[in-house]
């Protein structure tokens, strides 16, 4: 470059740095520098009213194991994302499906599914919670069929019971990803398929899914985080109950670190969430990656 | 034809199912809303009549305009702050010479994204504790003054901006920041909406964060006001709590339904990495 440019684009870079400056600061700052944190502090012991932190080794890893916490937290974690990840996924698949076909009413449907989404979730699990109280229109629906009422108060039911309010948020979320996702497949493979005499089966399997590919991952890992990080109708509906069958980690970290006070064991609980979250990151990179080498992203 | 016309009416009778299990529990809520107890214990699933009263006790028991003020303070602080630190910080990231250097920072970025609240929160709250925020509105706003997603989000859409325009400011003698004001933006208002949708819906919603840090009622916000209210004073008064939660949902879903299309954007802007 020039010399006489020189200045001007010394100027341009300071220019740029400044702009930058306070966004990755406070990201750094509220982010990057907790992230890093939490899997220290759970090898410490924090004293919150001395003001003391001490080193104590795998001291709070074996604590957490012996109480059953860390094991129950990630079983209940993990569990819950199996009953509420692929139901909604495939839900949200059938509804954008189905709305490709009609003629009638097409904007209403989508509306209709995505209000859930939008609608403030602790407050609607109040109403979840009133209509699964016993006698409520719940128990009329599904506690006559299934043949046991009140679900949330009932060990084995009660996560379950939270998962179908985790399906009702999300699936309408994974209608509109999927629709748009439809809307951009182009029509020569499709009708080149039905000449050949593919059925609709294997069309989809074979043709669409593979063309979705990136929008099929986003909906993966977006419904995967939202799963694990299932708060706001948990803590509402159960509060964690009955006896520790709804607790996972989110609500574990809370009642670790804020009512027992004890900052290591909340730790350990979130550096295991903070695991499962990597892999998802992990598989999510790998997944793209494998996309755009076999050349269907997009 | 008769095959077609059976299989079209099967697809409708699936729409029509999901859609009452998307909208029956709103419906469920409103009309219990508007009924005593005494009617909704009667066992009918219609009301025998309609009554307002829930509606008028809430009000007087609760501060519902503090708490909707400090929901409009918390959402509109936040978005305000990750505006003016997420436009600049993506305009750099998409203009800066140096690409090794800004591709890294992107995948910082996009890793930061991907961290849930809980994971940090023990050490937010720490910190928070330290300076004194624990319980203020200011507490409920600074972990969120910079938004990870909003960086990355802005920085794709100045990537994608025409670089003749771009040019032709600078021949004219325009520096970064005026190109960024004068040219950039206006023509940045389709993402600022998404983004804008993204940040209020995730913010005005959150309850993690209020019942994380927040003891009291006076930085209460709805969500978290909601949820306190259901569970401590009115055990079992369904209809008070159904009309509670249905004033709690009002505003994200009038605007919702006002702004859908805007909503559907923000959903699909994500999914654009």
């Amino acid at each position: 470059m020039a010399p006489r440019l020189g200045r001007a684009a010394r100027r341009e870079r300071l220019v740029l740095t400044t702009m930058l400056t306070p966004a990755l600061a406070l990201l750094a700052l509220l982010i990057v520098l907790p992230v890093l944190l939490t899997p220290i502090f759970s090898f410490f012991h924090v004293d919150l009213f001395g003001g003391v932190i001490s080193f104590v080794g795998t001291q709070n890893w074996a604590a957490e194991v012996a109480n059953g916490e860390l094991i129950t937290g990630t079983a209940n974690t993990l569990g819950y994302a199996l009953l509420t990840v692929p139901t909604s996924l495939a839900l949200g698949m059938c509804c954008a499906l189905a709305i490709d076909r009609v003629r009638f009413a097409r904007s209403f449907w989508r509306t209709a599914f995505f209000l859930p989404a939008a609608a403030t979730l602790a407050a609607m699990a109040v109403a979840w919670k009133a209509m699964m109280a016993p006698g409520g229109p719940f128990d009329a629906l599904v506690g006559d069929i299934s043949g046991v009422s009140d679900w949330l108060s009932d060990y084995r039911l009660a996560l379950p019971a939270i998962a179908i309010v985790g399906v009702w948020q999300q699936f309408g979320y994974n209608t509109v990803l999927f629709a748009a996702g439809l809307s951009t497949l182009p029509r020569e493979p499709m009708e080149a398929s039905i000449l050949d005499g593919v059925n609709a089966w294997q069309r989809f399997w074979r043709i669409m899914l593979p063309m979705m590919g990136p929008s099929v991952v986003f909906a993966i890992v977006t419904s995967t985080m939202t799963a694990l990080k299932a708060f706001d109708q948990i803590q509402v509906m159960t509060g964690g109950g009955p006896g520790d069958s709804t607790r996972t980690l989110p609500l574990m970290i809370y009642s670790r670190g804020m009512s027992y006070l004890d900052i290591g064991g909340g730790a350990v609980l979130a550096t295991a969430m903070l695991a499962i979250v990597m892999l998802v990151t992990v598989w999510q990179v790998r997944r793209l990656r494998h996309l755009e080498e076999s050349g269907t992203s997009r | 034809m008769i095959r077609n016309l059976r299989r079209d009416l099967l697809v409708y009778v699936f729409l029509i199912c999901c859609a009452i299990f998307a909208l029956g529990p709103f419906g469920w809520m409103l009309l219990t809303a508007f009924r005593t107890q005494i009617d909704l214990n009667s066992g009918s699933v219609f009301p025998a009549e309609f009554t307002v009263e829930n509606f008028v006790q809430v009000w007087q028991t609760v501060p519902v305009l503090r708490y909707l003020s400090n929901s409009v303070i918390v959402t509109a602080t936040i978005l305000i702050s990750q505006f003016f630190t997420a436009i600049p910080a993506g305009f750099a990231l998409a203009r800066m010479q140096n690409k090794r250097l800004s591709q890294a920072i992107v995948w910082i970025v996009l890793g930061a994204t991907m961290v849930p609240l809980q994971v940090i929160a023990v050490p937010l709250f720490l910190a928070l504790s330290k300076v004194g925020l624990v319980g203020t509105l200011a507490g409920l706003i600074v972990p969120f003054l910079a938004s990870a997603f909003g960086v990355y989000m802005f920085r794709q859409f100045f990537l994608q901006f025409p670089e003749e325009l771009i040019e032709a400011a600078r021949l004219d003698g325009a520096g970064e920041v005026r190109i960024l004001v004068r040219i950039v933006l206006p023509l940045a208002r389709p993402t600022m909406i998404a983004f804008s949708v993204f940040s209020v819906t995730a913010h005005w919603n959150d309850f993690f964060w209020p019942f994380f840090t927040l003891r009291g009622d006076s930085a209460a916000t709805i969500p978290f006001a909601i949820a306190r209210f259901a569970s401590n004073e009115m055990g079992t008064d369904f209809p008070l709590q159904m009309a509670s939660a249905t004033m709690a949902i009002l505003p994200m879903v009038i605007a919702f339904l006002v702004l859908q299309r805007y909503f559907q954007s923000s959903i699909l802007s994500g999914s654009q990495r």
